[in-house]
């Protein structure tokens, strides 16, 4: 991953492989006039309890969700013009409630994470209605790989639940991130759809007292590289 | 490794300008993509596991009764990958234990199939990985011949388990669980890469020459549970530019 830049000799070196593809998109486009920066974009959306057999994402923008769940101010749009270098895959939920494992499959997120809908399932990316990737077991093939929790458990000393489980989908580190090969620039006005499906059947959520009615699980997926934005 | 510099890839195309024919490569798309083929275990075990022979939409080569969707394949035809080339860099198997709820009744209904009666099945497939071999023709001719290729090729994903859960009111369990490597510095990388043409055929096989692989019937709560066995394909693909 390159390092964020700002001096306009790195911005030129950064967009000149890409210079034509924008003056393509955009007619003139002067690559003294922009600006470079590492950026991602991503977007969360709830995974139901009961499953579901295909969810779409960067359908919600900041203004009808928020932040923590997306940063896209466009429906199906990036903001500015998205060099991208990685993609990966993330979940969130305002509380894993590790504390109440009671010895059950049903009580830990755990669950599913090693045997649930996080071992399947396929990620499917159309650009301008030509399929870019198909990643099978996304949240395995195209994980987070940043510095994932550490929670670590010893046994109970009373009743009959033994040492209390913890896991996270994917693995640590830049060395596990799905690089994107070659790079490629998806405009900020270029039409892109990005799906994670369940094509053999829904997968439901294993750890329902983990997620309760009111505590939803979400999943993500987020585009990481350099965008291009005016300078100002 | 993947290479991850767009420079790379188009480096490539120069090389099979001379190695292909007369192609105007510089019209060819070049992207990094998987091509994947998952088939049913045969719980009873068996000398031979075939891939890549029922593409999407097929009857799984052993299940009867399954379908093969984009969650098994993403093959366009038995034995080849269409229309398309196809620069082989990584090999990569993957034992996939169904979804909980996709298991059979006496499994998907347990409350401690996974902390505590999957041990049988991890114990059954901690033996499987030292088995096989894997043999890859294209065309008529050999290529490969990996011994244990579940370790020589493991996925280079999968989970970060810091503990396994156990319920110690199931007497004797152990609370097991067993993944293949994930480490992707295991990946197995092509190097040389090798080149597969569109509308080239090739044949992919696990064979279990010494014995019969591990049989899983009844291992959980007396009931056969189901795993997915992968072989994953990891390149680039040649397009026609559009």
């Amino acid at each position: 991953m390159a390092l964020p830049t700002a001096s306009t000799s790195q911005t030129s070196a950064i967009i000149n492989p890409y210079l034509a593809q924008l003056q393509r998109m955009y007619g003139s486009f002067d690559p003294n006039r922009v600006q470079t920066r590492r950026r991602s974009y991503y977007s969360f959306v709830a995974y139901p309890a009961a499953g579901q057999s295909t969810f779409s994402f960067f359908g919600q923008t900041i203004g009808t969700s928020n932040r923590q769940l997306t940063n896209i101010q466009r429906s199906g749009h990036l903001d500015n013009p998205l060099i991208v270098k990685s993609f990966r895959t993330r979940y969130y939920i305002t509380s894993q409630n590790n504390a109440a494992w009671a010895g059950t499959d049903i009580s830990t997120l755990y669950s599913d994470i090693v045997n649930g809908f996080f071992q399947v399932g396929v990620l499917r990316m159309i650009i301008s209605s030509k399929e870019w990737m198909q990643i099978p077991s996304p949240f395995q093939m195209a994980p987070a790989a940043y510095g994932i929790p550490r929670l670590y458990t010893a046994d109970m000393q009373t009743g009959n639940v033994g040492r209390g489980p913890y896991a996270y989908p994917g693995q640590a580190g830049k060395g596990a991130a799905y690089l994107v090969d070659p790079q490629f620039l998806i405009g900020s006005d270029q039409n892109f759809m990005i799906s994670m499906e369940f094509p053999s059947g829904l997968v439901p959520v294993i750890g329902t007292t983990v997620v309760a009615s009111d505590t939803t699980l979400y999943i993500g997926v987020e585009f990481d590289g350099i965008e291009i934005r005016p300078l100002q | 490794m993947i290479a991850a510099n767009p420079g790379g890839a188009a480096q490539s195309l120069g090389t099979l300008a001379t190695t292909v024919g007369s192609a105007d490569w510089s019209r060819w798309t070049n992207n990094r993509f998987t091509f994947y083929d998952y088939v049913d275990y045969p719980t009873a075990g068996t000398n031979e596991i075939q891939f890549f022979t029922q593409p999407q939409g097929s009857v799984d080569t052993y299940n009867a009764t399954k379908v093969k969707t984009l969650e098994q394949t993403n093959m366009p035809e038995s034995r080849s990958f269409g229309r398309v080339g196809f620069r082989v860099r990584q090999i990569r198997t993957h034992i996939r234990i169904k979804p909980k709820n996709r298991q059979a009744t006496g499994i998907s209904n347990q409350t401690n199939t996974i902390t505590s009666l999957y041990e049988g099945l991890m114990n059954a497939l901690a033996d499987l990985v030292h088995q096989g071999t894997l043999l890859i023709n294209i065309g008529q001719k050999e290529f490969w011949d990996l011994p244990q290729p579940f370790i020589t090729c493991p996925p280079g994903f999968g989970c970060t388990i810091l503990s396994h859960g156990t319920n110690a009111a199931v007497s004797g369990s152990q609370g097991m669980w067993f993944q293949q490597s994930p480490s992707p510095e295991d990946i197995y990388q092509v190097n040389p890469e090798q080149l597969i043409e569109a509308g080239q055929t090739f044949s992919v096989r696990i064979t279990f020459d010494k014995a019969n692989s591990p049989a899983l019937t009844y291992l959980v709560n007396n009931t056969t549970p189901q795993v997915e066995i992968g072989v994953l394909f990891e390149g680039y693909v040649l397009r026609p530019m559009q």
